[in-house]
């Protein structure tokens, strides 16, 4: 039984359906604002005094400085983890392959905990430097952990040649570094460990005009250059003496994924948090729905990783309104049944 | 973007009353007594209510437990994780809370939206006690005198049942979770202030909440054990402590069956009006011993 779509009846499905997510993203909230202000809001904090009509300060304030950029983070961030995943997968050919499994995602928790747990001691260190520097040490550390985590990983792997040691290296360090946040933990006070919870649970709620353009930008190249390796990629899933023999340079090209992931995760886990789920639920989605060739396999799951996360992020900040819940929660209450599902309908086909 | 919006001739009368009543939330509070007041913090709404503003309160943060009765406000989540948005939809003037509310983009941007900020430290002892009543008297514009002299005269009647005690009980704060034994909170707790308040003696003097061996338990030999109000019926007063952690029964609380479950809001961010009450029940306790 196919389940496969052209890309005639997918991009454009997807496309008008990331529209349409982003402009519910855009309309809800916990403030109640008519969609006719919704426009007016947003033509009047990107150009005041574009209308012939005065729009209450409050709404082109929310429209402009919290929900747009959060929407564009959730876009970013969403589309971010789901190329990672697919890339990693495709890499390892393990379909269980995710920017979590490789030890990304706890280097950069590691290299977080640092901070929250440690700021006093760093701050009586760099005196009244610290206080400037504040903003900057946590997406620094966390980028720093996780690119750490990705050289470690890669070296203990032989250099990218064996893949079977990086994903067990992955594993421990992965180990390694529960080890050191429960060590944290254990040391911290009580403060400092409902700040290191909270972090780990993930959460937009952070989005500022400057994460946006810092994530976006990594993200733009990142997403690039692993797109222009798609058919090297595709060579890959072969095997790797194949791809050799096809005339594909494999070590280098596990060389560039590994930075770029480490890279690319690090920006997006440093602004959000853990955010577990979309970067292994979307690229299977992708590959169910139009086949495993990158080409395709990439641009997509940007794009439906950036719904998913737009659309669970409108749920997490507006059900609970005015308080709001961590978007980790939501996409897994999301994505997992969605995935199951499609698992079970394509079960003879994939195994 | 503000001042533009003031120059801008306003051409029609429901824009007009919108953009005024923007105004009035965005302009300086410095004329009159702000009228929408979001608290975040049990023991710093405490305080706003004690002060007489409970009218202007509009929301409230997911550890304050309001008093019985008292009209239904919005919950704006945990103070640590404000949610910008869900601020803004109040309409609020004023932001009151500790040292630890955030998360600072969220700060920055409600300032922006022209709501002030008021960040309270923690209170440890007495005189920074009163200190946040003078200044959160003076941000609320409500007389403090009142409120001031009753807690001066707690913390005297306090000062003078601490000195009364012949010898300071030595007392033991627990979390337990069956079956994963007893966590104690050491140096630096909220329990270690309201124990040494109430004029016993920490059982532990390691800092934050820290796993105990079984063993150490004989060793510390508390004379009293407290536990939150939370894991009251839990605990079932203490009998299920003794039942978890028998050896607790060769300890003085043990044998005197001396559990005392203390009101787990008197211990949230640092001290305040309900701690104060409790330390008073607690020296009750120790000097009825």
């Amino acid at each position: 039984m196919e389940f496969r779509l052209s890309d005639k009846s997918l991009l454009p499905a997807l496309i008008a359906l990331l529209l349409l997510g982003s402009c519910i993203s855009l309309a809800v909230g916990a403030m109640t604002i008519g969609w006719r202000d919704v426009l007016a809001g947003l033509m009047q904090w990107s150009w005041p005094g574009i209308l012939d009509q005065d729009v209450p300060e409050q709404y082109a304030l929310v429209l402009g400085e919290i929900r747009l950029p959060r929407l564009l983070l959730g876009l970013i961030v969403g589309g971010t983890l789901s190329v990672c995943g697919a890339v990693m997968q495709g890499m390892f050919r393990n379909p269980l392959a995710e920017p979590g499994i490789i030890g990304i995602s706890s280097g950069a928790a590691v290299g977080a905990g640092i901070v929250l747990v440690f700021g006093g001691v760093l701050s009586v260190w760099l005196g009244a430097f610290y206080e400037k520097l504040q903003w900057l040490l946590l997406p620094a550390f966390a980028s720093t952990g996780a690119i750490m985590a990705t050289w470690l990983v890669y070296i203990l792997g032989d250099r990218g040649r064996s893949v079977v040691m990086m994903l067990l290296a992955g594993i421990a360090i992965s180990a390694l570094a529960g080890a050191a946040l429960g060590m944290f933990a254990y040391v911290a006070t009580d403060t400092a460990l409902r700040d290191m919870t909270m972090w780990q649970l993930g959460s937009l709620s952070g989005a500022t005009w400057t994460s946006v353009l810092v994530t976006g930008f990594i993200f733009a190249i990142s997403a690039g250059l692993l797109w222009a390796r798609a058919n090297d990629l595709n060579a890959l899933l072969l095997g790797e003496s194949d791809a050799r023999h096809l005339g594909v340079d494999v070590i280098g090209l596990k060389r560039q994924i590994i930075v770029l992931n480490g890279i690319a995760v690090g920006a997006a886990v440093s602004v959000s948090g853990i955010i577990g789920f979309v970067g292994l639920v979307v690229p299977h989605i992708v590959r169910l729905l139009r086949g495993p060739d990158h080409r395709y396999l990439i641009p997509y799951s940007a794009l439906l990783g950036g719904l998913l996360l737009t659309v669970a992020d409108t749920i997490a900040r507006s059900v609970f309104a005015p308080a709001e819940m961590p978007v980790g929660i939501i996409t897994a209450l999301l994505g997992a049944p969605f995935f199951l599902f499609l698992l079970w309908q394509q079960r003879q086909q994939i195994f | 973007m503000m001042i533009f919006s003031i120059t801008r001739p306003l051409k029609r009368s429901f824009n007009h009353i919108v953009a005024a009543a923007a105004l009035l939330c965005m302009g300086s509070v410095a004329d009159a007594a702000p009228e929408r007041v979001i608290s975040t913090g049990h023991s710093i709404t405490e305080l706003v209510l004690a002060l007489g503003a409970g009218n202007s309160l509009i929301a409230v943060d997911s550890s304050t437990r309001l008093p019985a009765g008292f009209k239904k406000v919005p919950v704006i989540g945990y103070y640590r994780q404000l949610p910008v948005e869900g601020m803004l939809a109040q309409n609020p003037q004023l932001l009151i809370g500790g040292e630890h509310m955030g998360p600072a983009n969220t700060l920055t941007l409600l300032e922006n939206a022209g709501v002030k900020i008021v960040k309270l430290p923690e209170a440890e002892n007495g005189e920074q006690l009163i200190a946040n009543i003078d200044r959160l008297s003076k941000v609320l514009e409500k007389p403090a005198a009142e409120l001031t002299k009753n807690v001066v005269a707690q913390l005297r009647e306090l000062k003078r049942a601490r000195t009364s005690l012949s010898e300071a009980p030595r007392i033991l704060f627990v979390r337990a979770q069956e079956g994963r034994g007893l966590k104690a909170a050491g140096t630096g707790t909220s329990p270690d202030s309201l124990i040494r308040m109430a004029g016993g003696a920490n059982a532990v003097d390691f800092s934050g909440y820290k796993q105990l061996s079984d063993e150490a338990l004989i060793e510390l030999r508390p004379d009293w054990i407290l536990f939150s109000s939370d894991q009251d019926a839990q605990l079932q007063g203490g009998a299920a402590l003794l039942e978890w952690q028998p050896l607790l029964k060769l300890t003085p609380a043990g044998k005197n069956g001396a559990f005392f479950s203390v009101d787990g809001f008197a211990l949230l961010g640092g001290m305040g009006l309900a701690s104060l009450k409790e330390a008073k029940k607690l020296n009750e306790k120790f000097s009825g011993n």
